[in-house]
């Protein structure tokens, strides 16, 4: 059973190495791919309350673990200059923020609007599903599948996901699976 | 028996040739391979100085006795200094998974009096042995624990 | 003015450029998520 964090907790995480015991950065924010269902890269920002923005980013494949207390990477030489790294995370396209996207399915039926992403503790950024606000009030959260149009200003996602709309993370873990089987994606 | 960190830290330390007192214990120092207590820091601030394991003729449940008082030393780099500055303390350090979980706080460190050798760390109400620590840094002590 | 009143002025004046700052640099702290197009 997979245990899920949302993106906002990563947000709010140390960045942490694990040879020096360091508290190097703190998490700013989350960039990741749709289409792969994976983390790409964190941007960061100084530790302290009055610190700014940190220059450096984190790329994806330099992360050693990601859990709910701490990004764990192996020393600070895994952090990059942003000219170093992949555009995606070193140069983050502006206005693709999801939150607050309205998500759609192809048949054009609103379920509500993105609030957070689900990521599996444990691994390097295993994206597996959206928190949104939904349409009457409340919040629920929806399966990530492997393809998916994103605007920046709306998600369209398969019909089959208003089937799997969950009331918590623990139900999305156990629905992920399922859903994307019955898409023919597992 | 056994001793502990939290025990130690503040027992007196006298020379054995003079059985002049020396100090209070304030900080205990664990070797790279993190098998044994490597040194003592006695002594707080600009009078906190060092004594190698090896230099002792017994760490009793009452005193610690050194064989003289040439034992003592100042830090020699930078981890030391930060050791006694307290830095590194690992009774009350917050104890991290590799895999990013916090696992609560060391709440103290066993080891054995007569050879230093460290038993083993107390988090919770767990026994985790020593060799898992992975890094001591200011903010965490990283071990390599899967959960 | 009397010089009380400036130096309250100038107090105050302070007091909220620091606030400004601090304000200034909480917001480029806060972080979102990104969706990001994949070049394939």
């Amino acid at each position: 059973m997979k245990v899920l964090l949302t993106a906002a907790q990563l947000g709010r995480l140390p960045v942490v190495t694990v040879q020096g015991g360091e508290d190097v950065a703190e998490v700013r924010d989350v960039i990741y791919s749709p289409e792969a269902g994976s983390l790409l890269g964190l941007t960061l920002n100084k530790r302290g309350f009055f610190a700014g923005r940190r220059r450096e980013v984190l790329p994806a494949d330099a992360i050693h673990a990601i859990g709910r207390d701490a990004v764990m990477i192996p020393d600070e030489s895994s952090l990059a200059e942003p000219g170093n790294a992949p555009d995606a995370v070193g140069q983050p396209p502006s206005g693709r923020n999801v939150i607050g996207n309205d998500v759609l399915t192809e048949g054009g039926v609103r379920l509500g609007t993105v609030r957070d992403l689900a990521l599996v503790v444990g691994s390097r950024g295993e994206v597996v599903g959206y928190q949104i606000d939904k349409v009457g009030g409340g919040e629920a959260y929806i399966p990530l599948p492997a393809q998916l149009a994103v605007s920046g200003v709306a998600l369209v996602v398969p019909n089959a996901t208003e089937d799997f709309v969950r009331d918590d993370l623990v139900g999305l873990g156990a629905a992920v699976d399922e859903f994307r089987t019955q898409l023919g994606l597992a | 028996m056994t001793e502990s960190f939290a025990r130690a830290v503040g027992r007196r330390v006298l020379s054995r040739a003079t059985a002049q007192e020396l100090g209070l214990v304030a900080h205990l120092l664990i070797d790279p391979g993190r098998t044994h207590v490597a040194a003592l820091v006695i002594g707080k601030g600009k009078k906190a100085r060092i004594v190698d394991w090896d230099q002792l003729s017994g760490f009793g449940p009452d005193a610690v006795m050194l064989n003289d008082e040439g034992a003592l030393r100042e830090p020699a780099d930078e981890r030391e200094r930060q050791v006694a500055r307290g830095h590194l303390e690992l009774v009350g350090k917050r104890a991290l998974s590799g895999t990013g979980n916090g696992l609560g706080t060391i709440a103290d460190v066993t080891f054995d009096p007569e050879s230093g050798r460290l038993e083993s760390l107390l988090i919770g109400d767990r026994d985790i042995p020593p060799s898992l620590l992975l890094g001591i840094g200011s903010y965490a002590a990283v071990l390599d624990i899967t959960e | 003015m009397s010089t009380t009143t400036w130096f309250i002025l100038l107090l105050v004046v302070l007091l909220l450029a620091v606030a400004a700052f601090v304000l200034i640099r909480r917001l480029r702290r806060r972080g979102g998520v990104i969706a990001s197009r994949n070049k394939r």
